[in-house]
C-alpha cells in the first residue's frame, strides 16, 4: 500500500481534532503505522516516542572507578556531571580517589587531583597503581583557589578532575553553590567526569548524584594480649541522589592495606 | 635577473601607529614628531589631508585646519614592530627578504610562480601580499620588476599591485626625475649641472664615460637608472625574538587600562607567533616609567603558548604582586620563542590533551597557585611520607589502543598530614592509651585528633639518614580511637615527641 493511500483511507477526524491524551496519539499513530507498507513503519514516530528514543541513547561511557562506587553509578563516574562523595574521617574517601585515579592513568587517560588537604602521598600513589606521569597534581590553599583550578582543569580538557577538600576545617568553607554549579557546568560542556570529595555536602543542587561513606570499621588481625595488625577497612557506600537513577541503594567497600603497610611502614619491621 | 618584490607601507609612521590603535581608523590623526612647538607632522590621514593638513606643517598650524584633529606622536617603538612585522609576512613568501626600513621590504620571487600556476602569476603573488598585509593590519601596496627600484617605483603608483615586465625597467624608469635614483647624492648636483634632467637621459649616457667621471657610485647609479640591479639582495636576520610596545599619550597609574592596551599588544604578538608556527616560553615586560625608569618584569611559562588571554592574566597577576613605582608612560613586551608542544592523535586509544590547551591550563595554575604547587608528582628517596616531589606536567602520549580495565585491588589509602599534627599521647607501657591534638594557632586549622585508644598497632620502626648529622628515628603505630578515625602516628626518638602523619581513609 502506498503512502498516499494510507493518509487516505485513514479517518479525517484523527486530522481534525487535537490529541486529547498520550494514549490517543499513540492510538492514532499505531492506525498509521499498520496502513504503511512494512519498510516505512519504523520510520513513523509520534513525538513522544521520539524524546523517548532519545533519553534512552546511553550516555557516554563512564570512568570506571575499581571499587564500590562502579556497582551504584552504573558503571563509574559519568562524564559531563559531577558526582559529590561525602564522608568523615576514615571512610574511604581517599582510597576510593586513588582507585579511580590508578583506574584512568592505567588506562592512558590523563587525570588531575585538586588537592586541599595536601594529602596526596606519592608514593603510595604509585603503589595502588596512579601513573604519575599521567597525574597532574594541583594544591590550592583555600576552597576559592580551589574551585578556580577545577574549572581552568576541566576547560584545559581533562577528562577526569578530582577534587578533594580533605578533613574539617576546609579551608573556605562549604563555598558559593554558584561556584559549584559553574563547575557543574563546566564538567557538562567539556564532558568532564567531576568528583567532589568532601566531608560534608558542599555542592548542593551542583551535583549530578552524591554518595555517602560510612564510618568505617578497621579489621584487625590478633588481639590482646598478643599485637594487633591492621588488616583492612570495610565502608558503606550509600548512593543518595543520582540523576535518572534510583537512590538509596548501598554496597559496601572493602579496603586492604598494601603489603609495605602490612609489613611495616616502607621498610620498617614489624615490632611490638 | 631575478625578479624582486617591494612591499611598501605608504605613511609608514601613521601605518604603525594605526596598526597599534585600529580604533583610530577612519579618523582624522596626524603623526607629530619633535616636542612641543616644534613638533611638526610627518604623516596625516586621509580626512586630515582633504582639509589640507601636509607633513612638515607645526601643530598649531595643523589645528587651525581642523580644531578636532586627532594627534599623535611618532612612536619607534611601534614603527619597529610593524618594521618586522612587514618583513615577517615577506619571509613567509620567500625565503629571501631585504629589509630596507621605514615600511619597505624586498624579496625575491625566483620560483615562486609554481605557488601561483594561474596566467599571471606575479600578479596573483602581488594579490596575496597585499591580502596577508591587510590581515596583519597594514595597508600595503606591491611593486614587481627586476631591480629593486624600478619595484620601488611600481610599488609607490596607484592600483596596487603593480608590475614591471621583464627588460622594460629601463623604460618605465626613464620619465623620472633624477632625484628618484637616490636624493643625497652629491654626484646628482653633478648631472644637474650637466642638464641632465631624468632617470633616462643619464641612462642614455655612454656607461664607460660614466664610470671614468663619476667613479664607481656614479656607475652604480647608471646602472640603476638602465633598470640593471647587480647587487643581491642584503638577507635579512630576524630578532631571536618577538617584541611589541607602544609609547603611551599620557601616563597610566592604574592597573586596568594598562591591561587593555597590552591585550591589544599581546594579541598581535600572538598572530605573529601563530603565523611562524611558535609559540611563548618566556616573556618579558619592560614598563618606563614617569619621568625616567624602569620596570622590568620577566614571566617563565610552564610551557609554549600563543593565547592572548592567558599571556594577559600571567601579566595582571604579575603586576598585581608587584607594582611599579610610578605611573607607566610606554611598555614593550617582548615573548621569547620555542616550538610549541606537539601531539599525535589516536584513533583507538584515549584522547590526548590538546598540547595548546595544556600549556594555557598549565599557565593560569602557574599564575594562580604558584609554580610550586602545580605539577606532576613524583616519588622521593627516603620513607618519610610527608616527602614528596613535583616535576613538570608533560604526560606521555596516551597507548594506540585503550587497555582492558583491571579489577582494582581495593587498596586501602593514607591521608597524608603535611605537615605532621603534634600530639600529646599517654601511654602505657610503651602503648598509646590516649591521644590529643596540641592546640596552637598554627594547629587551628588542622584536623582535631583526640580521643581514647580503641586498638593501638606497631611500633614499627623507621630509620633514615643516619649516615647524616640528624638522622630521622620513628616508630609508628596504627591506632583506632574509640571516637572513630584510624591513624598513623610516630614517636620522634631524637625529640621525645609524638606526631600524627596520617589518617586511613
Amino acid at each position: 500500500m502506498a503512502l498516499s493511500q494510507a493518509l487516505t483511507t485513514t479517518p479525517q477526524k484523527a486530522f481534525e481534532e487535537p490529541e486529547p491524551t498520550a494514549r490517543r496519539s499513540s492510538a492514532t499513530i499505531g492506525t498509521f503505522r499498520s496502513k504503511l507498507p512494512h519498510h516505512l513503519q519504523s520510520h513513523l514516530n509520534s513525538g513522544r516516542e521520539w524524546v523517548q528514543q532519545r533519553t534512552a541513547t546511553p550516555l557516554p561511557s563512564p570512568f570506571p572507578t575499581a571499587t564500590a562506587l562502579d556497582q551504584l553509578l552504573v558503571g563509574g563516574l559519568p562524564q559531563g556531571q559531577l558526582v559529590e562523595l561525602i564522608g568523615r574521617q576514615s571512610s574511604g574517601r581517599f582510597s576510593t580517589i586513588l582507585a579511580s585515579l590508578a583506574s584512568a592513568t592505567r588506562a592512558g587517560e590523563a587525570a588531575a587531583l585538586v588537592d586541599l588537604g595536601d594529602a596526596f602521598d606519592p608514593q603510595l600513589a604509585a603503589t595502588a597503581g596512579v601513573d604519575l606521569e599521567r597525574l597532574l597534581w594541583a594544591r590550592p590553599g583555600h576552597l576559592k583557589q580551589t574551585l578556580i583550578s577545577a574549572e581552568v582543569l576541566l576547560a584545559g580538557g581533562f577528562p577526569l578532575v578530582i577534587v578533594d577538600l580533605g578533613n574539617p576545617p576546609v579551608p573556605g568553607g562549604r563555598g558559593v553553590e554558584a561556584s559549584w554549579l559553574r563547575l557543574a557546568k563546566a564538567a557538562q560542556s567539556h564532558q568532564a567526569a567531576l568528583l567532589v570529595s568532601s566531608p560534608y555536602r558542599v555542592s548542593g543542587t551542583a551535583a549530578a548524584g552524591v554518595v555517602k561513606a560510612d564510618y568505617g570499621r578497621a579489621l584487625w588481625s590478633g588481639g590482646a594480649p598478643g599485637p594487633s595488625l591492621l588488616v583492612g577497612l570495610s565502608s558503606r557506600l550509600t548512593l543518595q541522589k543520582m540523576r535518572r537513577q534510583q537512590g538509596n541503594r548501598t554496597e559496601v567497600l572493602r579496603l586492604q592495606p598494601p603489603a609495605a603497610l602490612i609489613y611495616g611502614t616502607a621498610t620498617a619491621s614489624i615490632g611490638g | 635577473m631575478p625578479r624582486i618584490a617591494c612591499l611598501f607601507t605608504p605613511l609608514f609612521p601613521l601605518a604603525a601607529r594605526l596598526r597599534s590603535e585600529p580604533e583610530l581608523r577612519g579618523e582624522a590623526v596626524a603623526i607629530l614628531q619633535g616636542n612641543s612647538n616644534a613638533a611638526r607632522v610627518v604623516a596625516a590621514a586621509r580626512r586630515a589631508r582633504q582639509v589640507g593638513i601636509r607633513p612638515g606643517m607645526s601643530l598649531p598650524q595643523a589645528r587651525a585646519l581642523l580644531p578636532n584633529l586627532t594627534v599623535r606622536a611618532r612612536d619607534m617603538s611601534c614603527e619597529k614592530a610593524t618594521q618586522e612585522s612587514l618583513l615577517e609576512i615577506a619571509e613567509s613568501f620567500s625565503p629571501r627578504v631585504e629589509d630596507a626600513g621605514d615600511g619597505i621590504a624586498y624579496l625575491e620571487l625566483d620560483g615562486l610562480d609554481r605557488h601561483f600556476p594561474g596566467d599571471s602569476p606575479e600578479q596573483d603573488l602581488g594579490h596575496a601580499l597585499t591580502i596577508t598585509t591587510d590581515k596583519a593590519g597594514l595597508t600595503t601596496w606591491v611593486g614587481i620588476a627586476s631591480s629593486k627600484l624600478a619595484a620601488r617605483v611600481a610599488a609607490e603608483l596607484p592600483d596596487s599591485p603593480n608590475r614591471v615586465p621583464a627588460g622594460e625597467e629601463a623604460s618605465f624608469l626613464a620619465p623620472l626625475p633624477l632625484r628618484s635614483l637616490a636624493a643625497e647624492f652629491e654626484i646628482l648636483d653633478t648631472l644637474e649641472r650637466w642638464g641632465i634632467r631624468s632617470v633616462g637621459d643619464f641612462a642614455r649616457l655612454p656607461k664607460n664615460e660614466v664610470a671614468s667621471r663619476l667613479g664607481e657610485t656614479g656607475r652604480q647609479l647608471h646602472e640603476k637608472a638602465r633598470g640593471l640591479d647587480s647587487r643581491p639582495l642584503v638577507p635579512y636576520q630576524p630578532p631571536p625574538h618577538f617584541a611589541e610596545g607602544m609609547e603611551l599619550e599620557w601616563p597610566l597609574v592604574n592597573l586596568e587600562p594598562f591591561l587593555f592596551v597590552a591585550g591589544a599588544a599581546l594579541k598581535r604578538l600572538c598572530q605573529r607567533l601563530e603565523s611562524r608556527g611558535l609559540a611563548c616560553a618566556r616573556l618579558d615586560t619592560s614598563l618606563r616609567l614617569e619621568p625616567d625608569g624602569h620596570h622590568l618584569r620577566t614571566i617563565q611559562l610552564p610551557a609554549p603558548t600563543r593565547e592572548a588571554k592567558t599571556l594577559l592574566t600571567l601579566i595582571r597577576l604579575d603586576l598585581e604582586a608587584e607594582s611599579p613605582a610610578a605611573p607607566v608612560t610606554g611598555f614593550t613586551i617582548v615573548a621569547h620563542p620555542d616550538r610549541p608542544r606537539e601531539a599525535q592523535l589516536s584513533l583507538f586509544g584515549p584522547p590526548a590533551l590538546s598540547p595548546d590547551k595544556l600549556a594555557t591550563t598549565l599557565a593560569r595554575l602557574f599564575a594562580l597557585l604558584g609554580p610550586e604547587r602545580v605539577g606532576s608528582p613524583r616519588t622521593v628517596n627516603g620513607h618519610r611520607p610527608e616527602r614528596s616531589a613535583l616535576v613538570e606536567y608533560a604526560p606521555p602520549p596516551p597507548p594506540e589502543v585503550r587497555p582492558e580495565q583491571q579489577v582494582g585491588r581495593g587498596l586501602l589509602a593514607i591521608r597524608t598530614l603535611r605537615p605532621p599534627v603534634p600530639l600529646e599521647v599517654i601511654s602505657h607501657l610503651a602503648s598509646p592509651r590516649e591521644i590529643l591534638s596540641i592546640l596552637s594557632e598554627s594547629s587551628a586549622k588542622r584536623p582535631r585528633i583526640q580521643g581514647r585508644v580503641k586498638v593501638a598497632s606497631g611500633p614499627w620502626s623507621m630509620e633514615e639518614e643516619w649516615w647524616s648529622e640528624k638522622p630521622v628515628e620513628r616508630d609508628y603505630w596504627d591506632v583506632e580511637l574509640a571516637a572513630g578515625g584510624i591513624f598513623r602516628i610516630f614517636f620522634q626518638r631524637a625529640t621525645g615527641e609524638w606526631y600524627a602523619d596520617g589518617i586511613y581513609d
